[in-house]
């Protein structure tokens, strides 16, 4: 004889007990496994889908600009490379079954075969030119399949920067549209899916031929992305996706040594620069039109201490006039900035005195006819802030002096080459970007041209010509070439060209080198522990499934106390003898973990499946589903399963501690409540908490204490409230004097002789009830939100767009429009609307659609207009500022974190940061700092920071983020429509996406609400199978009154009679309870249900609440039936 | 038997009250007793008169409000925790009126029950057969308690009581739920566990079966005085 004997012959005995506890701790077990498993899918998901559409690509390049498409193999970078052309677009079906709609974000990625090498499936065919293979994505959205012709329109690279005069910024000059046969359909699973960033939406895709888009784009030659994968092993090549999850599977990487490699291979043209000679001096030009700070800085830093370093710069005037003499003018003056610090032009090292204001030369002068001291009339075009962007400015200036015809007095080597304009052979075939009218040019001015090309004419102070370029916004570049005047001794071109190429960085030029591999690794952790969140939802199922074992475990140690009596009488401890039993429920638990295990993947398995389809909103743009099990998960949870069910066995063995050997050698007998004296405390208590909720109530409705606080108190009194009353009426219920007369006072008196127990089961009902309520009355529809109310999360607009590229003209003016191509109709339904144009930053989406967590969120430029207009509600307290709490987004101090704003929710449960933290923006972005959260906003899925602050984070790649992508509409009511339709016929082939802020709102509450849903589902049905526990709950009551019910049959109580009374007590608890958390949870959210954007599916949870209720009656007819007939109390004892 | 003889019960003064709402309830007020090793004694009283609380007392099931019981050196009122299990299994045997064998063990292991608390495993299992033997329910050792009559229940609770070879059997109306003659058995067999030198304590009602024993205690009013034969007093 042995303990362990004694402990499976105990469970072989007590089998059928023991079969119902392991069901119950199997369910607990199977939910716990299954929540973490679940966790590991979705997880395992991104990771899949991120590994997939990457293959073996661990490293990737990418430029703002274009480089040499021989880049990679001159930097001989180690592994296998693929060099592409990313660039984005719109597409549209030229007669599909999707009609020719236009779609939006579009990324057109030019290819070659090197690059589906890169991926596990290289078979894909070569691509030829006016080919393209596209995703399933796109193929489903555009409604095309192999043998369609697709019409893709892509940003045309500007060579000029986006945000200056000079950039092209006409349709046809911005878009480039390419026709294109579609060849294959790749599934989104696989390279067809690629994408760099770690989002999980999935993106629509067109490869085509590299070279045949370099070309179509004015491009040939060059590309702007690199990505690398590492070598294979000789033998085994490359690993299975899958082992692809480890960061070190080949090795580790050389990230620094990748760069310098990169920066030895780079052509000064790869920078953007072009050198120009020009007699003794050598300079330097962008074909940006202007030299970035960081360049000039570079440029000065490497041969400042070998030659005289000079940046320079010119504007083009529109026109000069001699003031107070109309007719002395000219027009289309470049203008130069050559006057020292006294005023005077520097001129080959010759300084000729004179006061400041302008110079001409030679020719200006004796055109005009102007002397030294005149003032002169300068007008240029120049940059100011939206909405206008560019304005006519005027500047009154003295004649300074006269610059001879010589040297840079009459140099077309200051000016860099803006195409269209110098390299025309006349000024009459000038085709500047910029409006020009030519009937304004003399004859003077072409001889001019020429003999001196665009020699500038005039030369001002290096201030004025800054605030030329700088415009309004007074920052940003405004050199336009640097120059040294080469020594005697001057050295060779190429030993200059080597110590420029040396002072450049390839980061400086805004290349980026991203460990993509690492960072998709990274993303795939989610941005929220999914396996808690499953954990928490399916909470009710773990508490079902355990308290069922728990009440079981406790009668089964009840019905047996004698024999725990028997065993202390015979030698046994009082400890020795409860572990006895506590040894079966462990090992009861262990049956329950290992068989809850394999049904916790099946568990999982069918959450996953309904969340691909039904509960699809959960996880926005979720990726490719699938299941995923780590080992480690099924551990945990089994081992979390087995902890619960050993708290359960603990808590059902506990019943025995403490008693007397004696008391137990009786067997178990339950102590009635005694009926107390006077009133008792729950009298004064319950009046007290419900005069306290209906104080909450009116306090939240008045706004002086905050909606959730009220919820909570007004919730939490009235909960309270129902017990105590319940205290009360079972107090009451024993305190009567008097015969009890009626089946059911006589059921209130069995109710409230056991009145512990039935508070306990009234009030988990009540509680169990309260949340499924509560949470499932919470749903939200933003369909009726008053979007033109500004402090709504609309922010008092009705629309909100975004294009797939940035446009070039601002479309909030009507002079934008014209110059977008806007028809005179699109023109007059835009009239009266008011349009906030944004730049945006590339990036990912930060919102709760992206379940990746993201490393680069997208950063939106709250301009002047914005912040001045304000609006948005803030959560929590607004944030401190002179009346506007916008304002704080311009407290740039430029040593601290750049001020930001985000939504409330994304700043919490996505980005995982607080109001007053500072966040890293990644991407060599400088640290942001938020200084509000806005509450319920359509600024959800972006960070917001001041334009300026954002422009100045790209100093490398101001043509991305120059123009407009972000646009808020406020437009009248009733005209929605029309103002949606308009913007889309004008700017749908600009990738234009215009959504209703309803619509955009709606959007991210989907996911909240399926999550309600979710919870409603798994909640409610855990509180459905903590119904069926009633039926132990009944039986331990029947064992405990056992002698009472033969007593009521000796004296001629029927088996009806009995069942009717067990029926009425326990049926009248499960009722009171229900209605208890029913009707306290609608008082507490009855303001959410008066606003508005209540949503609540009444249908569904009534649907779970009946559900709940004749399951939990049909437990209490079982166990009232069963008590009744007695067979299972026999059985129960005898078993 | 593991009795060597020296171990004499000694009970001095014994008194017990309960709480009730009218106060007070004296159960035992004073009773004494002393029984050497190998003596049977019959304890007869009234319903209600205390003889199950003065076997508890004894046995160490439950402790007095005053007064002493000592088994030899040991003082059993003043035993506490872990001792005072050593002694329940190893110094005292219970048989009661309603046997307490556990259903779900045979009769073989629910005579070894008791060796499992005192750690006397080693050979215990040649020696409870010997008890069953003994007791003559040899042949239905792996018959589990719902097989067996309520004679052969008995039998077998009074094995258990033995198997940790105790100084003293206490029996709470052994005979209670058997008929005559399987009553009578039981008598004969615990007197002739007493010829090993176990002091044994049977309560009873059946005064016939009180004169099988070696001598008789009353117990009234709380005191115990002899027995002198004639009727159980009411």
């Amino acid at each position: 004889m042995s303990f362990l004997r004694l402990v499976l012959r105990s469970l072989s005995h007590y089998r059928r007990t023991a079969a119902v506890v392991v069901v119950g701790l199997a369910i607990a077990a199977a939910v716990i496994v299954g929540s973490l498993v679940i966790g590991d899918s979705i997880e395992g998901s991104i990771r899949h889908t991120a590994l997939a559409r990457l293959g073996y690509i661990f490293d990737a390049i990418t430029a703002p600009r274009f480089f040499h498409a021989g880049l990679a193999e001159d930097a001989k970078l180690q592994g296998a490379t693929a060099t592409l052309i990313q660039l984005d677009g719109s597409a549209r079906a030229e007669g599909g079954e999707g009609g020719e709609a236009v779609i939006a974000d579009v990324s057109i990625v030019g290819v070659d075969d090197a690059f589906f090498h890169l991926s596990p499936t290289p078979d894909t065919p070569s691509l030829a030119p006016r080919s393209a293979i596209i995703n399933g994505s796109l193929a489903a959205d555009a409604g095309v399949g192999p043998g369609d012709v697709l019409l893709v329109a892509v940003a045309r690279p500007g060579q000029a920067a986006a945000d200056t005069l000079f950039a092209r910024r006409d349709r046809s000059g911005a878009l480039a549209t390419l026709r294109v046969t579609v060849r294959e359909v790749l599934p989104d699973l696989g390279p067809g899916g690629f994408r760099l960033d770690a989002s999980t939406a999935m993106p629509r895709n067109v490869f085509v031929d590299r070279e045949w888009l370099a070309q179509q784009i004015g491009e040939d030659g060059r590309a702007n992305t690199i990505v690398l994968a590492p070598m294979p092993d000789p033998k085994r090549g490359y690993p299975a996706l899958e082992d692809l999850r480890r960061t070190d599977v080949f090795g580790p990487s050389h990230p620094d040594q990748q760069r310098q490699q990169i920066n030895n291979a780079m052509t000064l043209d790869d920078y953007g620069l072009y050198l120009r000679e020009h007699g003794h001096w050598l300079s330097v030009f962008s074909d940006a039109a202007v030299l970035s700070d960081a360049q000039v800085e570079a440029l000065q830093r490497a041969w400042a201490t070998r030659a005289t370093v000079r940046p320079t710069s010119v504007y083009l005037a529109d026109k000069i006039e001699v003031v107070g003499r109309p007719s002395g003018s000219m027009a289309y003056v470049v203008v130069a900035n050559l006057l020292g610090k006294s005023g005077a032009p520097l001129i080959e090292g010759r300084s000729e005195t004179g006061h400041g204001g302008i110079w001409l030369n030679e020719w200006a002068l004796q055109d005009l006819a102007v002397a030294v001291g005149d003032d002169v009339n300068l007008r240029v075009t120049w940059r100011v802030s939206t909405p206008s962007w560019y304005e006519d400015r005027e500047a009154v200036l003295p004649l300074g002096g006269k610059v001879a015809m010589q040297g840079l007095g009459a140099d077309p080597g200051l000016v860099p080459d803006f195409e269209g304009i110098t390299n025309a052979p006349h000024i009459d075939e000038w085709n500047p970007p910029f409006p020009v009218d030519l009937s304004l040019v003399t004859d003077r001015d072409d001889q001019y041209w020429e003999r001196y090309r665009a020699a500038p004419k005039a030369f001002v102070s290096s201030d004025l010509l800054k605030r030329m370029w700088q415009g309004e916004e007074g920052a940003g570049p405004w050199i336009t070439s640097v120059r040294i005047a080469r020594p005697a001794s001057a050295k060779s071109r190429s030993d200059y060209l080597q110590a420029l190429l040396a002072a450049l960085s390839p980061e400086a030029a805004g290349f980026r080198f991203m460990p993509v591999h690492e960072q998709a690794l990274a993303a795939s952790k989610g941005t929220s522990d999914f396996g808690q969140l499953f954990l928490s939802m399916s909470f009710f199922l773990v508490l079902a499934g355990a308290g069922l074992a728990g009440m079981l475990m406790r009668l089964s140690a009840e019905r047996r106390a004698s024999q725990a009596g028997i065993m202390m009488a015979t030698g046994f401890t009082a400890a020795r003898a409860r572990r006895a039993i506590a040894v079966e429920g462990i090992a009861l638990s262990v049956i329950g973990a290992i068989i809850g295990a394999p049904l916790g993947i099946a568990y999982a398995w069918a959450v996953i499946g309904v969340l691909g389809t039904r509960w699809q909103g959960a996880l926005g743009d979720a990726p490719v589903l699938g299941v995923y099990v780590e080992p480690a998960s099924v551990l945990i949870g089994a081992a979390s399963a087995l902890v619960v069910g050993i708290i359960a066995t603990w808590w059902g063995a506990r019943v025995l501690s403490g008693r007397p050997v004696l008391e137990l050698l009786r067997g178990w007998q339950a102590s009635a409540t005694l009926p107390g004296r006077g009133l008792p405390w729950t009298a004064i208590v319950t009046p007290l908490l419900i005069v306290a909720a209906i104080g909450m109530f009116v306090a939240g409705f008045v706004g002086a204490i905050p909606e959730e606080g009220a919820f909570f108190g007004v919730g939490g009194a009235l909960l309270i409230a129902a017990l105590t009353g319940a205290h009360l009426l079972l107090s009451r219920a024993m305190a009567r004097t008097g015969a009890t007369r009626s089946q059911a006072a006589l059921a209130l008196r069995s109710a409230a002789s056991a009145r512990g127990r039935s508070l306990l089961l009234l009030g988990l009902i009540a509680a169990a009830t309260f949340v499924i309520v509560t949470v499932a009355a919470n749903s939200i529809d933003f369909s009726s939100i008053d979007v033109h109310d500004r402090s709504s999360g609309t922010g008092g607009f009705a629309l909100v767009a975004t294009s797939s590229v940035p446009l070039r003209f601002d479309p909030a003016t009507a002079e934008g429009r014209d110059n977008l191509g806007f028809l005179r109709e699109e023109q007059e339904a835009l009239e009266g609307v008011t349009i906030i144009s944004l730049p945006r930053s590339p990036g990912e989406d930060i919102s709760c659609l992206n379940i990746a967590r993201p490393t680069l969120p997208t950063l939106l430029g709250a301009t002047d207009e914005l912040i001045e207009r304000g609006g948005f509600a803030f959560a929590g307290s607004p944030p401190e500022a002179a009346g506007n709490p916008w304002a704080l987004l311009r407290e740039d101090s430029g040593e601290q974190p750049i001020p930001a704003f985000t939504d409330a929710a994304s700043l919490t449960w996505q980005l995982h940061s607080a109001v007053g933290q500072t966040y890293d923006a990644g991407g060599g972005r400088p640290p942001l700092r938020f200084a509000g959260a806005l509450q319920g906003s359509i600024f959800q899925s972006e960070i917001l920071v001041s334009a300026d602050a954002l422009r100045a984070m790209y100093p490398g790649a101001r043509a991305q983020i120059a123009g407009p992508s972000y646009f808020l509409i406020d437009a009248p009511e009733g005209r929605e429509q029309q103002v949606e339709d308009a913007l889309r016929s004008a700017l749908g082939e600009m990738g234009l996406q215009v959504r209703t802020t309803r619509e955009v709102l709606n959007r991210y509450i989907t996911v909240q609400n399926t999550y309600l849903t979710m919870f409603l589902a798994l909640g409610g049905l855990g509180l459905l199978l903590g119904t069926v526990g009633i039926v132990a709950v009944i039986l331990r009551s029947a064992f405990e009154r056992r002698a009472e019910f033969a007593l009521m049959r000796a004296t001629g109580f029927t088996r009806a009679n009995l069942a009717r009374l067990v029926l009425v007590e326990n049926a009248g608890l499960l009722v009171a309870g229900m209605v208890a958390g029913t009707l306290t949870a609608l008082i507490s959210v009855a303001p959410h249900l008066e606003s508005a954007q209540a949503n609540v599916n009444w249908s569904a949870l009534v649907a779970v609440l009946a559900a709940i209720l004749v399951v939990g009656l049909a437990a209490c007819l079982v166990g009232a039936r069963a008590t009744a007939r007695g067979d299972l109390i026999e059985a129960l004892r005898t078993e | 038997m593991k009795n060597d003889g020296a171990r004499t019960l000694t009970v001095t003064g014994l008194t017990k009250e309960y709480d009730a709402p009218t106060g007070p309830n004296r159960v035992l007020a004073g009773a004494s007793l002393t029984a050497q090793p190998g003596e049977t004694v019959a304890i007869l009283g009234p319903s209600g008169s205390g003889k199950s609380t003065l076997l508890n007392i004894i046995g160490s099931l439950d402790r007095p409000t005053s007064g002493s019981v000592r088994l030899g050196d040991t003082d059993v009122t003043s035993l506490d925790g872990p001792a005072l299990a050593a002694y329940r299994a190893s110094d005292v045997g219970f048989v009661f009126q309603d046997h307490h064998l556990l259903p779900q063990l045979s009769a073989l292991e629910n005579v070894l029950l008791p060796t499992l608390a005192a750690g006397t495993g080693e050979g215990a299992e040649e020696r409870a057969r010997e008890l069953l033997s003994r007791v003559g329910v040899a042949e239905r050792a792996d018959a589990f308690p719902a097989r067996l009559s309520g004679g052969e229940r008995q039998r077998v609770a009074a094995a258990r009581a033995l198997i940790n070879e105790p100084a003293l059997l206490l029996c709470d109306e052994p005979t209670g739920n058997l008929d005559r003659e399987a009553g009578d058995r039981l008598i004969e067999l615990l007197t002739g566990l007493a010829e090993d030198g176990v002091t044994v304590l049977v309560v009873t009602h059946n005064t016939r079966q009180a004169a099988m024993l070696g001598r008789g205690l009353l117990l009234t009013e709380g005191t115990l005085a002899p027995w002198e034969g004639g009727a159980e007093p009411a």
